[in-house]
């Protein structure tokens, strides 16, 4: 009867618990009950008479209409367009792939950035700088083949950007858990990330009063160290929060081009071509430039000026993009 | 063995449950195994097929739900039917019967 009772639940998972559905429910399981216990009364084995009940169940798309869970049971929006089938395995090893995929990106960008806590260190602590530039070199490296190894992980799956795909009901239900269940941890995690950057001068603050040499490149270490971490946060959070919206929108999706969710969306906005391939290649450039400069100088403490600087920039190229796309709008 | 068409026996689904119900109210499962024995087998209708049907019936007031204590003490949904219902009924016998005449001119023996 166990078994029973799971089937009927496993069929109405995910449905809105209106009462018609709870009703039917309810009616279905007596059915089922009495078909059940009159079955084993007339001696049939208990594998039997679960496999004849479920076997005459039938299938919620009778009930579709008389429910009103019509919309739920065809959710493709867009019936035209042939769309791939994703099973319900399928969508649960793409989660587990996605979750691994997120957490290598997340620990590989967090590496590019403590990266260069140790020339900072050796150089608070008096040490050659040799070593400390070798092990910079080594974390980026290791950050290089995360975020590499973050992407060929996804590899087969990149079908789910680019081509149309449509899950079910019960997929839709089991990611509107998953959802559910992970917006408390990406609230705190994103409220972590950005406090963590906005605290990230907190020590040097502090550490300032100490005033030695030591304590102003530990207070710079521990500035890349809060937003190593922040940076951890927002980026993981984000990537599974957007994974799992782009599954539960993945029935009405219509847009294929696959750049599309990668990248900044104010980029996309930009139309200067011009424009728009600096910005694309904005932060790299700048990190490269950003770190060129701390190592030519070793001016730690005035270095790090280049990130806001180059956010003012940023902001400035992309309103400077999307006015000149006004005007050409306006012109036409 | 050629089963039944469900998409052909939809339709009178109600007719089946109506009859029945014309002789004694009952519940779901006594009415799905009638269906069963008096169609010799042949045709075993599904709890959610079955399930439809009630309530679409019961929202054209053709048959009228309660709930009743069984014989083993477990509370069960009855059904009985209405005056409505049995109007109903008889229109769809009259239909088959229509049905039954015009498609048998075309089926080879």
């Amino acid at each position: 009867m166990e078994t029973i009772k799971n089937y009927l639940e496993s069929m109405f998972r995910g449905l809105p618990l209106t009462e018609k559905v709870m009703k039917a429910k309810s009616e279905l399981l007596q059915m089922m009950e009495d078909k059940y216990t009159e079955l084993i009364r007339s001696g049939k084995t208990e594998n039997e008479a679960v496999g004849e009940v479920i076997q005459n169940f039938g299938n919620l798309d009778d009930l579709a209409d008389d429910l009103g869970i019509k919309e739920i049971l065809y959710q493709t929006k867009y019936s035209g367009v042939q769309r791939r089938k994703l099973s319900f395995e399928e969508v649960t090893e793409y989660l587990e792939r996605k979750k691994r995929s997120a957490l290598m990106r997340a620990l590989g960008i967090m590496l590019f950035i403590f990266a260069v806590i140790f020339p900072i260190m050796s150089d608070g602590l008096g040490f050659d700088e040799t070593p400390a530039v070798v092990l910079m070199f080594i974390c980026i490296g290791i950050g290089v083949v995360l975020v590499v190894g973050a992407s060929a992980l996804m590899e087969q799956w990149r079908f789910i950007k680019s081509e149309p795909c449509s899950i079910d009901a019960v997929s839709i239900d089991y990611l509107k858990n998953r959802n559910r269940e992970f917006t408390p941890t990406y609230s705190v995690m994103h409220s972590v990330g950005i406090l963590l950057c906005i605290l990230c001068f907190t020590p040097a603050i502090i550490l300032d009063n100490y005033g030695g040499h030591f304590w102003d490149n530990l207070s710079g270490a521990l500035l890349f160290v809060f937003v190593g971490l922040g940076v951890f946060c927002f980026v993981y959070s984000n990537m599974i929060k957007r994974t799992y919206s782009r599954l539960l929108g993945i029935n009405e999706q219509t847009d294929f081009s696959e750049d599309r969710e990668t990248g900044d969306k104010r980029i996309q906005k930009v139309q200067n071509p011009t424009i728009r391939s600096i910005l694309k290649c904005f932060w790299p450039v700048v990190t490269c430039i950003y770190l060129c400069l701390s190592f030519m100088t070793f001016q730690w403490h005035l270095t790090w000026l280049t990130w806001p600087i180059a956010a003012a920039i940023f902001s400035v190229l992309i309103a400077f993009g999307s006015t000149s796309e006004k005007k050409n709008k306006g012109d036409e | 063995m050629i089963g039944i068409s469900s998409d052909v026996i939809r339709g009178y689904n109600d007719t089946m449950i109506l009859y029945l119900l014309q002789k004694k109210p009952s519940y779901g499962y006594e009415i799905s195994k009638d269906i069963k024995a008096l169609s010799a087998e042949k045709y075993i209708i599904k709890e959610t097929t079955l399930y439809s049907a009630f309530t679409r019936m019961e929202a054209n007031g053709y048959v009228e739900s309660y709930s009743q204590e069984a014989d083993n003490g477990k509370r069960r949904t009855y059904y009985r039917i209405t005056d409505k219902g049995r109007s109903y009924y008889k229109d769809k016998c009259e239909e088959w019967n229509l049905t039954k005449e015009v498609v048998e001119n075309f089926i080879t023996r």
